[in-house]
């Protein structure tokens, strides 16, 4: 007779992984870096700009996640817990780079080299996926905190809004306007390729 | 319905974003979506909210930034491992470090605490006020006799660093003839260990003691010295 098997939610995946783990299995620790090391990578890509930024941003997250575990009270899922981290570790590093250097701007506003932004646009090279992300981030870069931290928790932690308005201690009606102003100034920055 | 209805599921236009991205439930987005039929001046702020939307996944996944490797990701993971290890002690005998402040420090800390301890002895020694008294009888851990003298305190001092712990990074110009080490000499005596600290488990008897054995009690200033209780 077959055996019909649900496939377990993530969020249940993930207590049992946490359960194994603070019953001294480390291999549990290995899992749950397989299951979110992507999406925090994202995260704190889109916050840094670059690869070893960004792994250095996850490590440090996951390092921190591990470390506390005992302040992770289920109350939310580990993974909006764990991109706070993450976002939080990926805005340190970043205030550490601008005070290092300043950040690359954008060229110049219409630069004839540079396509004209529009929906489902489709970047052929990837070079120009590379440019596309350079532009994002740097845009993103002249966005107040607050907003571009929930505009990327929100885009690339595929978080809802009620999952971002837990992880930053924030309503929903905050994530609504940090994400509608966000998206304004995102979309005039990335037009005029260029930050105030 | 105008901007301030309360029938609005949100702040206008704040809640356009929400809309965007599909977050209302089935009554909210159907009043919006009268909303903007009536009122078409508004889509090109909805157009804004939807390319920047996850909705619009086809341009967040050209923006995607590439994995790294998996030998980098193995990295990662080995270092997490790393990082949550409990820190472990430092055994004898230690590794060649480069030669930092912070060593430097930790010698000049001992070496000071050394001092302190011997000020610290000499100062008992000195105003023992048992001393005159030939059945007063100290019971003081022998201090090793190779131990250099120092001149300022005239009794030998504990052995905590040795010459080759010691790195000496800068001397003040205003040295004038001699070389200060450490901090300077103690005032008083510091209590390293109180009467309710110690125990004494065994003691040899001795004719002093008429009782048959000796009674701890604390030296004047509440010193790190064990003496035996005054004979009666």
């Amino acid at each position: 007779m077959p055996v019909l098997t649900a496939p377990i939610p993530a969020a249940s995946a993930d207590s049992i992984l946490l359960d194994r783990y603070a019953r001294g299995d480390k291999t549990a620790l290995d899992e749950l870096f397989q299951c979110h090391r992507a999406v925090a990578y994202r995260v704190a890509h889109r916050l840094l700009g670059n690869e070893a930024d960004a792994l250095d941003a996850v490590q440090n997250a996951f390092i921190k996640a591990f470390a506390k575990l005992q302040k992770f009270g289920g109350r939310s899922s580990f993974k909006t817990w764990l991109l706070r981290i993450v976002s939080n570790a990926a805005l340190d590093i970043g205030r550490q780079r601008k005070r290092e250097a300043k950040t690359e701007r954008l060229p110049s506003r219409h630069d004839p080299d540079q396509p004209e932004l529009e929906e489902n646009l489709p970047p052929e090279s990837e070079l120009e996926r590379a440019d596309l992300r350079r532009l994002i981030v740097t845009a993103l870069d002249c966005l107040p905190e607050a907003q571009r931290q929930t505009f990327i928790l929100h885009v690339d932690g595929e978080l809802t809004y009620r999952e971002v308005a837990e992880t930053l201690g924030i309503s929903i009606g905050t994530v609504m306007s940090r994400l509608y102003y966000a998206r304004q100034k995102l979309k005039s920055l990335l037009e005029a390729r260029v930050c105030p | 319905m105008n901007r301030n209805d309360p029938r609005m599921p949100g702040p206008w236009p704040e809640v356009l974003a929400a809309y965007a991205d599909g977050e209302l439930d089935p009554r909210a987005r159907a009043a919006i979506k009268q909303w903007l039929q009536d009122h078409p001046e508004e889509k090109p702020a909805l157009r804004t909210q939807r390319e920047l939307s996850p909705e619009n996944w086809p341009f967040w996944q050209q923006a995607d930034p590439p994995m790294p490797s998996e030998a980098a990701w193995d990295a990662v993971r080995q270092a997490i491992h790393q990082g949550l290890q409990p820190p472990t002690l430092a055994i004898a005998p230690a590794p060649v470090r480069p030669r930092t402040r912070s060593r430097y420090r930790s010698a000049r800390l001992y070496f000071a605490g050394g001092l302190a301890a011997a000020a610290a002895v000499a100062a008992m020694l000195i105003s023992n006020p048992f001393r005159s008294q030939e059945a007063a009888l100290p019971i003081v851990p022998s201090l090793p006799q190779s131990a250099p003298v120092r001149g300022n305190a005239q009794v030998a001092a504990l052995p905590v660093a040795s010459e080759s712990d010691v790195e000496i990074e800068r001397i003040a110009a205003t040295a004038s003839g001699s070389l200060p080490i450490g901090e300077a000499a103690l005032t008083g005596t510091i209590t390293l260990a109180r009467e309710s600290d110690v125990r004494l488990d065994d003691a040899d008897p001795h004719p002093a003691w008429p009782g048959g054995s000796p009674r701890m009690t604390t030296a004047p200033g509440d010193a790190p010295m064990i003496f035996a209780a005054r004979t009666r």
